[in-house]
């Protein structure tokens, strides 16, 4: 390799699988990268209840790990992030990071959660599976690290805002109506429409033709939403029940510039407004008396009354523009005038008020008005000169508001239109109005001819109209003058356009078609400074249009007085384009939309009062929630003005990150299968049919029912609860047909904890086979099934009905050989895990192969190695597994990216440091308690509140408060800042149990300058709030009690100091079976000396015996290759025909002898037990009998060596699941399809029969069954609790089984039969070592890890580690996989130079010692030893604190510390006394 | 010659006890501007009893339909009978997957049967022929308000191979039909389950009971009617439903028009002109 190494890794994947190997890839001395694409870290396994076959809390295990790799110095957590790129090679590579804009700046929030509160928006919470809500700003989960906000934003923004032309966020202020936050809505509209009362009359409202809800029913009632905000505000001023909003604002800079704006409609006042807000000095020249424009010259009352117009315009005018009416520009004033009175810029927006003249004669005079001067007239409050009968010439709006006018001043209306009524321009809404008041509309009539008489005017000649279709397939309107005919009237009314009067203008400015031109983008006319818009520019426009003129103009003129490029960064002309498609996962049903009432047309067309009703207060908000939030945030601004913490940040943007690493860790995890793929099932359709995931989430005391077991249709608690198995897994129509591994076992689980949850629940599982092949699960499933009351049917459902009535679920099954009908009130589907969807793009980039069914591909015979070097794989994202397995593959992952970059080992880590500690011995105590809620957990029945107030009164505490999550890493934050601003030296948190949690509170003591000691933990969760439910009062009781007695206790703390000692970095490695094997070169190849101790006389163990895997790869080879490797190795120390005499020592510094043919000593910091397991011997069936009956592990050479077969029959779980092995042995059921499959293939004739009870073909496992039945092999189902018998009579072999299909006994006669013989654990040798280093046996004598969930390959001694069989019996891949696991873990601690010591460990007074050696034989650490004295003395290296010693002891000599009889009298004490004040003595 | 026509393949059944089938088929078609002719001199598709007893005649007898409509230039052969429809897709699969067999048996009947007729079932050729867009364009009377339960019936999407035209088990097509034409469609449990239609003669108890859960749902359901597009199943839903809903306890009738009859009203086509009069169970009238 030409390049230099790095010593970083990338993680990719923050699930449980990055996180362990993360951590101890970090822990080995490299730095990490952790890349998580979802806002928070924690993967699938934080959605999890609990955890199978111990039932712990799934939250309660990787809390601590998520802190545990949130705080490490080492690891850097990359979340909402995705990798982009990757290029160079193993050792060297550079990856591309798009750090995704979350919106808030992660260093300044505190997960504080007030902004949740605020934020009006509501999405399907993904989390909580879709069963409740969360707000557009969110985060994952309470213990989501790193705890800070999210918001969810799209990008294009919604269509409603998208197509305003004045660009008013309609789905901000539609939102907060809903959440009744009317002035902030008001507030926002005002942000760029200054006219709400009047938009939300008038306005042709784009956004509503372009809501996304008219494709589920009606658009949201946009307009009218925005009138209600508006008119409300006026009426609460008028009722006084508000205050006149504060129109000066002193925040403004005042500046000295002046602008004229000439024309005080809408484009003019909006201009004024944003100019006078940005503090320049504005007048408005009005060439009429009063403001508004065609606001209030062309719109009728009974549309816009004018005093809403007068609020708004009084609005604007408040914040300091002058105004000069009746001054027309050339008439009164000219540009040069301005110029003269140093107004710095011009904005020309005159309007379009002159009425378009029509093509007829005579069209003047007596009995002809114009619609403009007309409405005008009307709006001054004069009756414009008009008869009886009134025509209108004319289609558009104002033709309209002129007739429904003239309507009112009681005359006939009748509008002739050249075209028919759906092509006038006119809103449909209006024409539909019009008609209802009394105006006829007479379609297809072109005006010809004034007809007067005497002068006097007495109708209108019209022609007819008709649509003629050219050849060229285009339309024109031709006028028949052979058809006429003649409207009466007395007053013809043109009403076909306006026009701008340029008179004072034309000479100065550039004039195209009767509009003055100026730049679209900026409104510079041809006159720099001289801007220009609105209708003098546009032609006649509607309002919104006349405001983003306004906007746009206002904008320009600040640019251009600041001497600021005018084009640079513009918002674009045409205000539309992409935008936010309908969301997906929301609520698409249909709801009505609200009306608002309009007075009847016979009550209205006689005068000019508003036709139309605003929105009442619950009108608003029911109509506002109709809104579909297409963009998700709405940019409202709510969490703005919430975060006290100021880390909202809505303008940013995603963010790219290069870095440097050596190697990758590919996880990707999985992704539970869409159920709606089976809709046969239900889901998504019935509403109590849910998935696994979601019931995990309703489990969960922080899930959308808070724990309690309810059904989504209608709340109510369900009794019958049916698990349908295999949805989406072993099944070829989905394309998965391989076995997802978990989902019995998870569903299983959960049916007990429903139980647990209500005993009156009626579990049932529907199921195929159940798999319970992993450690501990056959038990678990056997307790579940004979002591839980679940009941098991083994019966595959094809389908869910629903009782349309009581929504109750009907299945239809077999059991007990009967059909039969059932219904359950709720149904949940255990769905199978599918490769994350997102692996193909990860795959691509890596440049990595997935397997046909999309998880990444490993390597043959190589785990977790991928097709690429420096590429490892781990968890779920290479094929779906349990959390332990995943663990596993993290530690070893790990181990392979160290066996790689060993030699830059510790260039890019960096090591921690900490404040000197504070002197707090003989110091008086300043004690801080904090109580934890731990979410509802411990509130909900503990008073934590009272607790906290209860113990603040205690002398001696100097602070106490209650906290959500005191794990949380905010509250962490503001431990350390508490400690520090009150000078605490003691502190105390009264929370759950010290297990999980004490270590990351010591840490936070540790890095606020306290011993680590100071610290006493007092756990109100499992001993109040979990086991007093039902009396909260009491629980809250006993709280106060047991705080009480921590700090009587933490009164007597004291100090303790850690010893580094040197570690050996050496390991000795007992088992030279493949397990073995590995774990020693990995170790080898990361750099250690390994001693590999064999007992037999050659290395290879039980692999000699496995001759292939299911796939036909050759393991003999392998096995070859593997032993020579590690011969050669010169790292290793291979020593064969030896055992382990004696082990003394601890973590970092045992010394171990072995008896091979002489006694030999060797030193090292760390064990690895691979000790192995071995064939169950059958002790029937006639083995040993009859040399026709073999087992497996027999059959699979024998293969190679004959040509024909005849008939063989296997029987499965002989030495497994019985009487005397209550466990499965998980390689039977492959190694005997893997034989049947050899068979059938080399002799497609041989009858094979395979006599099983549950076919536990687990993972890809599943494709071989599959095979072997579409070759022939026959498979017969047997009772768990009769087995079948082999018999002999006359030579001939005979097996006998009960098939349960057809429910009766048949007979095989057969030439051989094969036994699938378990694994049993090496009882003597697992003793003999257990008893040597004080290590524990489950109930089987296979060795106990430290914890069968997260710490798979530990134990609870430090420094040993256990791998391959001696754990539980697995196939040879996840024996090489565990022992990577065990070199990766013990290379955590090789990698260090030293490691500390002491602590919490017995010490004895050595005065009181008798010597009589009761702690010795205690111990079951090995701790205590004679000393040269002659005295006890204990190892503190090896003390884990136990404190048997100190229990025992006659002479009361030892002391367990942070335990002694001084600390623990004082917390009984205090526990039992009451009075507070009596019992607080202060040291 | 290419082929380039559609023609329907109506089956013993449209051309006798269901005929208003063909009727309603005939008239939607011509409102659609679909030849609606038949193809020419078909024969029986061997569904009720051949099939199980020689395969073989039976691949022969859907050979000769499909040799005969390639040589009258047809490109989609529209199947209305899910029957009919199961038997002729099944054996353009059967024959067109195995080449040797298609040229045994055409050269023992003597046809030249080459794979170049497309065999569609209705409510495919309407959906992914014709498209839902033209058939709403053809909305005159829209069936708003009218609550509408789909059935499939249990052969009509369950051809396992070749690929169905719908999803097998909860199929969608005829709900995005009837949705364009304006009613409202339900979710419901009885879309594909069996109507036992081939009992309805023999033993009527089974059918009674089969008939009648799939009436009790759609009616307690509330819908207004369930609409079909096989012609056994609207014969068994219909024919028999005073025994079935007093069995049932269900009180008010449930129409089951066929689809194209759905169709044909919305069209806005007088009950009559789509065969309404033959239905048993009168659907209200519309408004």
């Amino acid at each position: 390799m030409n390049n230099k190494q790095i010593g970083s890794i990338l993680v990719v994947g923050g699930g449980i699988a990055g996180m362990q190997a993360a951590l101890d890839s970090a822990e080995m001395g490299y730095k990490v990268y952790l890349v998580e694409k979802e806002p928070s870290i924690g993967g699938n396994m934080a959605k999890l209840d609990k955890t199978f076959p111990t039932n712990d809390c799934a939250m309660c295990m990787i809390s601590p790990k998520l802190v545990e790799t949130g705080r490490h110095l080492n690891i850097e957590i990359i979340s909402y992030a995705e990798l982009e790129k990757l290029e160079g090679e193993a050792g060297n590579f550079t990856a591309i990071i798009n750090k995704k804009a979350r919106y808030v700046d992660e260093n300044q929030c505190n997960g504080c959660g007030e902004c949740e509160l605020e934020c009006p928006v509501h999405r399907k919470d993904n989390f909580n599976g879709e069963l409740s809500e969360r707000t557009a700003i969110y985060r994952l989960y309470p213990q989501a690290i790193p705890n800070v906000y999210t918001i969810d934003k799209s990008t294009p923004e919604a269509p409603c805002k998208v197509n305003c032309p004045a660009g008013v966020n309609v789905q901000g202020y539609t939102a907060l109506i809903a959440k009744g936050k009317f002035q902030e809505a008001l507030n926002l509209i005002r942000e760029k429409m200054p006219f709400a009362g009047v938009c939300g009359r008038v306005c042709h409202h784009p956004c509503e033709d372009n809501c996304n809800r008219n494709e589920i029913d009606e658009p949201v009632s946009v307009r009218n939403l925005k009138r209600f905000v508006a008119d409300r505000e006026k009426t609460l001023l008028e009722k006084g029940e508000l205050k006149k909003p504060s129109l000066e604002d002193d925040t403004i800079a005042k500046r000295a510039e002046k602008i004229a704006v000439i024309g005080g409609g809408p484009a003019g006042l909006t201009c004024a407004h944003d100019l006078v807000k940005k503090g320049f000095q504005v007048t408005i020249f009005e060439a009429s008396s009063k403001l508004g424009g065609m606001m209030r010259t062309g719109i009728p009352d009974y549309r816009l009354p004018k005093d809403y117009l007068d609020y708004e315009i009084d609005l604007i005018l408040g914040k300091g523009v002058e105004v000069k009416t009746n001054s027309t520009l050339g008439k009164d004033f000219t540009l040069q005038d301005l110029k003269d009175e140093g107004y710095q810029s011009v904005f020309l927006s005159l309007g379009a008020q002159k009425a378009k003249e029509i093509p007829l004669e005579d069209s003047e005079g007596e009995g002809i008005i114009y619609g403009i001067p007309f409405l005008r007239q009307i709006s001054e409050g004069k009756k414009p000169p008009m008869g009886s009968h009134v025509a209108i010439i004319g289609g558009g709006n104002v033709a309209i508001d002129v007739a429904r006018s003239a309507v009112r001043l009681g005359s006939k209306a009748t509008i002739v239109y050249r075209r028919t009524q759906k092509e006038m321009p006119a809103h449909s809404w209006e024409i539909e109005e019009a008609l209802e008041e009394g105006v006829e509309i007479r379609n297809s009539w072109s005006p010809a001819r004034i007809v007067r008489e005497d002068g006097t005017v007495k109708g209108l000649e019209v022609e007819r109209c008709v649509t003629i279709y050219k050849k060229d397939g285009k339309r024109s309107l031709e006028v028949d003058h052979d058809q006429k005919n003649i409207v009466e009237a007395d007053t013809i009314i043109p009403a076909t356009g306006q026009e701008c009067d340029l008179e004072g203008i034309k000479d100065e400015i550039e004039v195209e078609e009767g509009l003055l031109s100026s730049d679209p983008l900026t409104l510079e006319t041809s006159q720099q400074g001289i801007f220009a818009g609105g209708d003098v520019v546009l032609g006649p426009s509607s309002l919104v249009e006349s405001v983003a003129q306004g906007h746009r103009a206002a904008e320009s003129i600040a640019r251009y007085i600041d001497k600021e490029e005018l084009r640079t960064d513009r918002e674009p002309v045409m205000h539309s384009g992409p935008s936010a498609e309908m969301p997906d996962g929301i609520d698409k049903s249909k709801k009505e939309r609200t009306h608002t009432s309009v007075a009847e047309p016979e009550k209205r067309n006689s005068n000019f009062e508003e036709i139309e009703k605003a929105f009442t207060e619950e009108e608003a908000i029911r109509e506002a929630k109709r809104c579909l939030q297409c963009a998700s945030c709405a940019e409202c601004m709510e969490c703005v003005r919430t975060c006290k913490a100021e880390a909202i940040r809505h303008d940013q943007k995603d963010e790219r990150r290069q870095i440097h690493v050596g190697a990758v860790i590919a996880t990707g995890g999985f992704t539970p299968f869409d159920a709606r793929k089976k809709p046969e099932y239900g889901y998504g359709i019935y509403p109590n049919v849910i998935t696994s995931i979601q019931f995990e989430r309703i489990l969960s005391a922080s899930g959308p029912y808070e724990g309690h077991v309810k059904r989504p249709y209608d709340g109510k608690n369900p009794k019958k609860i049916a698990w349908i198995q295999c949805v989406g897994s072993r099944d070829v129509t989905t394309g998965n047909d391989y076995c997802s591994s978990v989902c019995c076992m998870y569903a299983i689980k959960e049916a007990m904890i429903a139980k647990e949850h209500d005993p009156e629940i009626e579990p049932t599982i529907f199921y195929i086979d159940i798999r319970a092949f992993g450690k501990g699960f056959e038990s678990f499933y056997e307790q579940a099934r004979y002591e839980s009351g679940v009941r098991f049917v083994r019966s595959q459902i094809s389908s869910v009905k629903e009782n349309p009535l009581s929504r109750d679920l009907q299945l239809q099954f077999i059991e007990d050989g009967q059909y039969k009908e059932e219904e359950f009130e709720m149904v949940v589907l255990s769905v199978g895990l599918l490769a994350n969807p997102a692996n193909t793009a990860t795959a691509n980039i890596l440049d990595i192969a997935q397997n046909k069914f999309g998880f990444f591909e490993e390597k043959p015979l190589q785990p977790l190695t991928s097709s690429k070097e420096g590429i490892y794989l781990c968890g779920a994202g290479n094929g779906p597994k349990d959390i332990p397995e995943t663990v596993m593959q993290g530690s070893a992952a790990a181990a392979l990216c160290s066996e790689m970059l060993k030699e830059v080992r510790n260039t890019e880590a960096s090591v921690k440091e900490y404040p000197v500690e504070k002197q707090v011995e003989d110091v008086e105590p300043r004690i801080g308690v904090f109580v934890c809620h731990c979410g509802i957990n411990i509130a909900s029945v503990v008073d934590v509140e009272k607790v906290s107030e209860y113990i603040s009164k205690i002398p001696g505490v100097v602070h106490a408060e209650h906290t959500l999550y005191t794990c949380s890493q905010d509250t962490q934050k503001r431990m350390k800042e508490i400690i520090d601003e009150k000078d605490l030296n003691r502190v105390i948190v009264a929370s759950c149990t010290p297990r999980t949690h004490e270590a990351l509170f010591q840490e936070t003591l540790r890095e606020a300058g306290l011993n680590k000691y100071m610290f006493e933990m007092t756990d109100i969760r499992e001993q109040c709030s979990w086991v007093h439910q039902k009396e909260p009062q009491k629980a809250t009781e006993k709280a106060k009690s047991l705080v009480r007695g921590s700090i009587g206790k933490s009164n007597h703390l004291e100090p303790l100091q850690l010893k580094n000692i040197s570690i050996n970095k050496a390991a000795v490695v007992i088992g030279g079976g493949i397990s073995g094997m590995t774990a020693s070169l990995s170790l080898a190849n990361q750099g250690f000396k390994v001693h590999l101790i064999e007992k037999e006389e050659n290395l290879g163990g039980n692999m000699v015996y496995l001759k292939m895997e299911l796939d036909g790869e050759d393991w003999q080879e392998f096995l070859k290759n593997k032993i020579k490797e590690v011969q050669e190795n010169e790292l290793i120390d291979v020593v064969t025909n030896t055992k382990v005499k004696s082990v003394n020592g601890s973590v970092g510094n045992f010394t171990t002898v072995l008896s091979g043919e002489e006694e030999t000593e060797v030193k090292h910091g760390v064990i690895i037990i691979a000790s192995g397991a071995q064939e169950f011997k059958p002790d029937g069936f006639l083995y040993g009998k009859d040399d026709r009956v073999k087992t497996q592990r027999d059959m699979e050479f024998e293969i190679d060596k004959k040509d024909k077969f005849g008939t063989v029959a296997m029987i499965q779980c002989v030495g497994s699941r019985d009487d005397k092995h209550r466990y499965c042995s998980r390689v039977c059921c492959s190694e005997a399809i893997k034989n049947a499959i050899n068979i059938k293939e080399k002799d497609p004739e041989a009858d094979v029969y395979i006599l099983y009870r549950d076919l536990r073909t687990y993972t890809y496992r599943e494709v071989f069954y599959r095979k072997a039945r579409e070759l022939g092999v026959k498979f017969i189902h047997f009772p768990d609790k009769e087995y079948p018998e082999v018999k002999e009579s006359d030579g001939k072999l005979s097996v006998h089984v009960k098939d349960t299909v057809i429910n009766e006994g048949i007979s095989i006669q057969t030439d051989l039969v094969v036994l699938s013989a378990g694994i049993v654990a090496n009882e003597e040798e697992n003793h003999q070592l257990s008893e040597l280093m004080k290590l524990p046996l489950d109930e089987h004598g296979n060795f106990m890890e430290a914890h069968v969930k997260l710490r798979p390959v530990d134990f609870a001694s430090e420094g040993v580690f256990v791998c391959g069989l001696a754990h539980s019996p697995k196939n040879t891949e996840e024996n090489i996989t565990q022992a990577l696991a065990a070199a990766g873990r013990a290379a955590s601690i090789l990698s260090k130079d030293t490691l500390e010591v002491g602590g919490v460990v017995s010490v004895i007074e050595e005065d009181k010692c008798a010597s009589c050696l009761t702690c010795l034989r205690e111990c079951v650490f090995d701790a205590p030893f004679v000393n040269d004295k002659g005295k006890a003395e204990i190892d503190p290296a090896k003390c884990q604190g136990c404190g048997n010693c100190a229990a025992a002891c006659p002479a009361k000599a030892i002391q367990l510390l942070t335990f002694t009889d001084a600390q623990e009298t004082a917390l009984f004490n205090n526990i039992l006394e009451e009075d507070i004040e009596e019992v607080t003595e202060v040291k | 010659m290419k082929n380039d026509k559609i023609a329907l393949y109506p089956g013993c059944s449209l051309e006798t006890s269901s005929s208003h089938y063909l009727k309603s088929i005939e008239k939607v078609f011509e409102i659609l501007e679909i030849p609606s002719d038949s193809m020419e001199e078909w024969n029986c598709c061997g569904a009720t009893s051949v099939k199980s007893i020689d395969q073989r005649l039976n691949l022969m007898l859907n050979l000769r339909n499909l040799a005969l409509a390639e040589e009258q230039g047809i490109r989609d052969l529209v199947v209305p009978c899910a029957s009919c429809y199961h038997r002729l897709v099944s054996t353009e699969y059967e024959l067109n997957r195995d080449p040797k067999l298609r040229d045994e048996l055409n050269k023992e009947a003597g046809f030249n049967y080459k794979g170049e007729v497309k065999v569609r079932n209705i409510l495919d050729f309407f959906v992914n022929v014709v498209g839902l867009e033209k058939i709403s364009s053809k909305v005159v009377k829209p069936l708003d308000g009218m609550v509408v339960a789909c059935y499939y019936g249990c052969l009509n999407t369950r051809v396992p191979k070749p690929a169905s035209f719908d999803t097998m088990e909860y199929p969608m097509t005829m709900d995005k039909i009837t949705e364009a034409l304006g009613a409202t469609v339900i979710d419901w449990s009885y879309k594909t389950e069996c109507c036992g239609a081939s009992l309805f003669i023999t033993v009527d108890s089974i059918s009674t009971k089969l008939v009648g859960k799939i009436l009790n749902d759609a009616s307690l359901r509330e819908a207004d009617c369930i609409t079909v597009s096989c012609p056994m199943c609207q014969t068994n839903l219909d024919t028999n439903q005073g025994k079935v809903r007093e069995a049932f306890n269900i009180e008010k009738p449930v129409p089951s028009p066929f689809i194209t009859q759905l169709m044909g009203l919305a069209f806005g086509c007088e009950p009559e002109e789509v065969g309404m009069d033959k239905n048993f169970e009168a659907m209200k009238p519309l408004s």
